[in-house]
């Protein structure tokens, strides 16, 4: 994303332009949508949430400063709905144990049935598996591109804590990605 | 905090080797093209209905708080 591109589209956006609109959705779609349902793991949940942040543009648009970046203003609204949903699942979730609901299951990732290949379904299961605070920064850094210091922004916390997570989740990933990778003898053998 | 922490552990190698290994997703159609619609009008038409939304917001917490109620004093209905 180019910064003549973004700042010509933060400009439509404080005009009220649905080309704008459209230019930034068409960027910005999938990566969000991505980070939602990786986030949450439901795919039916990141259409809502990814529905509700991109409203929240279209009515705040005319709020947005000149010198906006919307990558770290999308992904900080996202994670924003994330939390908010969070808070309500666990508010709804304790009252289902109150009440003698089944306790919940560990699902899948979001995409896991949807890989290609076997490294694929090992980085999917692998982000699936890590706290969701280490996945949130490896997708927000690795995947988006934000610097530590973005990131920090997005989630509000301090850059090293950025870092150390970071560095924690890519151990996780390519130790994930290293099993994948090694011989299986057992099964070879049979 | 951590001296061993590098300033940036995610070069950009590992970053493209990570993308390249995600599965690439995206919005369906239909999904789309709703919040396109749902965004265009909401340009149109400035902010939605401002004066209500404390309105609904103060409405549904109300009902929610009622069904809630209802919920736990069925159960201990139950148990009487």
């Amino acid at each position: 994303m180019d910064a003549d591109s973004e700042a010509a589209w933060v400009a439509g956006l404080r005009r009220g332009e649905p080309a704008a609109f459209d230019a930034v959705f068409a960027a910005y779609r999938a990566r969000i949508y991505g980070y939602l349902a990786r986030m949450t793991g439901r795919r039916d949940l990141a259409d809502d949430l990814v529905q509700e942040v991109f409203l929240r543009l279209a009515r705040r648009g005319g709020l947005l400063t000149a010198d906006t970046r919307l990558g770290p203003w999308l992904f900080t609204v996202a994670h924003n709905l994330i939390v908010s949903h969070a808070r309500a699942a666990r508010v709804a979730q304790s009252l289902a144990v109150e009440l003698g609901a089944a306790p919940t299951r560990h699902d899948p990732g979001p995409f896991e049935a949807l890989a290609g290949n076997r490294a694929q379904l090992a980085v999917e299961a692998a982000l699936a598996a890590m706290p969701p605070a280490h996945r949130e920064v490896l997708l927000l850094c690795a995947s988006e591109r934000l610097s530590p210091a973005e990131a920090a922004t997005v989630l509000g916390v301090r850059p090293d804590l950025v870092r150390q997570r970071l560095s924690r989740a890519r151990a996780q990933i390519e130790s994930a990605l290293a099993l994948d990778a090694a011989p299986t003898h057992r099964r070879s053998t049979r | 905090m951590n001296d061993d922490v590098p300033d940036d552990p995610i070069d950009d190698a590992f970053a493209a080797r990570l993308r390249d290994q995600l599965v690439a997703v995206d919005l369906d159609a239909v999904t789309a093209a709703r919040i396109r619609r749902l965004a265009h009008a909401a340009l149109a038409g400035g902010p939605v209905r401002p004066r209500w939304r404390w309105v609904e917001a103060t409405v549904g917490a109300t009902l929610a708080a009622a069904q809630l109620v209802w919920a736990v004093s069925a159960v201990l209905g139950m148990y009487r």
